[in-house]
């Protein structure tokens, strides 16, 4: 009986996890690929296998990821959050603004994601409640956002944040950055949840035909708003990590992380199109970025160049997205 | 009986609601701001007020093309910026300024092209494409500029300067210039039939394709018109002042895209004038206006555009709501209708 039922349950795995569906939505590939680029630089410069660089490499993107995990599932859900990099940027410079004006630690990180959390839910009630495309409305409080960053950033005044702070983010567990441990903890966890939990599956039918979704009785507009504030607060939290990385209030703080995100997210095997999406390939996609970007700066191709490749991805990928959505189609 | 023929107003018919709303706000503003700050009505701050929105609505001409058909370029600001370049750094090299002028332009058309055969031709979503292209260009824009000075070229012939400081009458020249082309345009919207096949392609793209109109071919040169106009603009403001740099044009692409929104337009396509991109050019300019004369600071200028970009898509939102027949109460009220979400 057990196992007839099991056999039962398979197929339906077997059609969502199959690998066949799509740019990277079997992850083994990108990861053959990721771990191509890293052997070719570790082949061909001396600095790159190094620890110090491997550590810093691996530090940077365990950060991102904690900005990617609810911007993925917003994009399975297909809707996409561009406030991303801006409410990273405020969350970071609150909290810094708080522990300089003598506030402790875990008060002043919770307000500054209490803010960040209530920008999630004005993102997500404003695009369920009138139906606006979200693209539009996350520009707009993007630049909201950002501006107040800025107001914060310039009160600031270049000053650098508390000792304690600066120290929060270098904060070991078993020796290695606590943010690595997060990530490679999340990504099990994100492993579990999408094979096991009906809420993803949930997601998945929404970003395919959100009519049939609401049809079946599903609460759309529920799940989107608890992604879109999951998607604020997550990126608050990396903020908070960033902010005490960098030590001070810098205007440039999450500058143009959103499109870092999109790309990384569709390498990863998310579709603008919704439906699809994968957290495992999300940050296998942030690290071959910063692989990338990592490799640029080895062979001493000029930084002002990187804007131009990211912009070059970003098309790229979502040309190749494109085209392959339409073939299946 | 009779009651119920009732005459459409002139505004209604020529559906000029929303512009004249936002005419009527213009003044308003222009009022206030007049009582407000004794500055305004002085000769340089009017001399600047032109200037500003000369480029402005060049651009915003492009961008309504785009919105009528249901696209936009987010790529006009950094498009104006590498345009300028281009034209200086060939007349840098020694070329003729009608050379370097068409230099400009023919960047802008390229990118433009490149733009139109992305969206139109592979059918790649038009925000990404711009995107991409906003950051791709100012990519390069960073790469020609790293080894200049922050100014930039600012070594031009007096002939190219005149192209963008001649003056009619104590007007500006770039400005007259920009409201003839406004009314040109306005012209071609309202009597030909390609000027209402756009906005019948925006409202309708499947009826509109099925009657023979080619959409693929159109959002193609729409793109290229925009990244001309854009271009226009760039070139034309390079020589008004006189200097070439990697600032120009930065978050223009926002605030043209807000001005299109406030007048008339719609990201879903099939609404708008250019008519509506004049009233809305003058809201977005008198507002940047506003706030340098009460001198507020530029990160609070930043909060307010982006809150009336906000407000005006979730107005924007709600009106499309009405449209497909949703009453008020089930919009505003606390228990909205599932079925529609």
């Amino acid at each position: 009986m057990m196992s007839q039922q099991l056999e039962q349950i398979t197929p339906v795995r077997r059609f969502r996890f199959g690998g066949a569906r799509g740019f990277g939505s079997n992850v083994l590939p990108l990861a053959l690929v990721t771990a191509a680029v890293a052997v070719f630089l570790a082949a061909t410069q001396p600095n790159f296998a190094t620890a110090s660089n491997l550590n810093s490499v691996l530090f940077g993107v365990s950060i991102e990821f904690l900005a990617i995990i609810g911007f993925t599932y917003v994009m399975v859900m297909r809707e996409i959050d561009l406030s991303v990099g801006s409410v990273f940027a405020l969350t970071g410079m609150l909290t810094g603004t708080l522990l300089v004006a003598d506030w402790p630690f875990w008060p002043a990180a919770l307000v500054a994601l209490g803010v960040a959390a209530l920008i999630g839910f004005i993102n997500g009630f404003l695009v369920v409640r009138f139906n606006i495309n979200s693209l539009m409305l996350t520009i707009g409080t993007m630049l909201l956002v950002r501006g107040l960053a800025n107001v914060l950033a310039n009160s600031l005044g270049g000053q650098t944040y508390p000792r304690a702070f600066r120290q929060f983010a270098r904060t070991d567990l078993f020796d290695i950055r606590i943010t690595i441990v997060v990530m490679v903890v999340a990504v099990l966890a994100a492993w579990v949840f999408q094979r096991q939990s009906a809420l993803f599956r949930k997601m998945c039918f929404i970003g395919e035909n959100v009519r049939s979704a609401v049809l079946h009785g599903i609460r759309v507009g529920r799940i989107k708003i608890l992604a879109f504030v999951l998607s604020s607060v997550t990126a608050g939290i990396a903020g908070i990590f960033t902010a005490s990385r960098i030590t001070h209030a810098d205007t440039q703080m999450g500058m143009g992380l959103e499109f870092v995100m999109v790309t990384a997210a569709i390498i990863g095997g998310a579709s603008l199109y919704g439906g699809r999406g994968d957290l495992r390939g999300s940050a296998l996609g942030l690290l071959l970025l910063a692989l990338v970007l990592n490799g640029m700066i080895m062979f001493d191709i000029e930084p002002v160049f990187q804007q131009f490749v990211i912009g070059a991805l970003l098309i790229a990928t979502v040309a190749f997205d494109t085209v392959l959505n339409r073939r299946a189609k | 009986m009779t009651d119920t023929i009732r005459k459409t107003s002139f505004l209604r018919s020529a559906r000029l609601e929303q512009e004249s709303l936002t005419f009527g706000v213009v003044l308003l503003l222009a009022v206030a701001l007049s009582v407000v700050s004794p500055a305004f009505l002085d000769g340089n701050n009017l001399a600047s007020l032109q200037t500003a929105l000369a480029p402005n609505l060049i651009v915003a001409l492009g961008m309504m093309t785009l919105f009528m058909i249901g696209r936009f370029d987010l790529s006009v600001g950094a498009v104006m910026g590498i345009s300028g370049i281009a034209s200086a750094m060939a007349l840098e090299a020694g070329m003729p300024v009608p050379v370097a002028f068409l230099a400009g332009i023919a960047t802008g058309l390229l990118i433009g092209a490149f733009n139109g055969l992305m969206v139109a031709r592979l059918g790649i979503n038009h925000l990404i494409v711009t995107l991409g292209v906003l950051y791709m260009t100012r990519g390069v824009i960073e790469v020609v500029m790293s080894g200049e000075k922050l100014a930039g070229f600012t070594s031009f012939p007096p002939a190219f300067n005149l192209l963008g400081q001649w003056e009619v009458g104590g007007l500006s020249g770039l400005f007259l210039f920009a409201l003839l082309l406004c009314i040109g345009f306005e012209a071609f919207l309202r009597l030909t039939f390609r000027g209402r096949s756009l906005l019948f392609l925006g409202g309708n793209p499947q009826a509109a394709e099925a009657t023979g109109i080619r959409r693929r071919s159109t959002e193609f040169w729409c793109f290229v018109l925009s990244g001309g106009l854009a271009a226009l603009a760039g070139v034309l403001m390079t020589a008004r002042v006189g200097m070439a740099n990697r600032y120009m044009g930065e978050g223009l692409e926002m605030q043209i895209f807000i001005a299109c929104l406030i007048g008339g337009g719609s990201i879903a396509g099939g609404k708008g004038s250019y008519a509506g991109a004049l009233a809305g050019v003058l809201f977005v300019t008198l507002l940047t206006n506003a706030f340098n004369l009460l001198s507020v600071p530029s990160e609070w200028q930043a909060v307010v555009i982006g809150a009336v970009l906000v407000l005006v898509v979730v107005v924007d939102g709600i009106m499309v709501l009405r449209k497909s027949g949703r009453p008020w109460s089930s919009i505003l009220g606390p228990f909205p209708n599932r079925l529609s979400a």
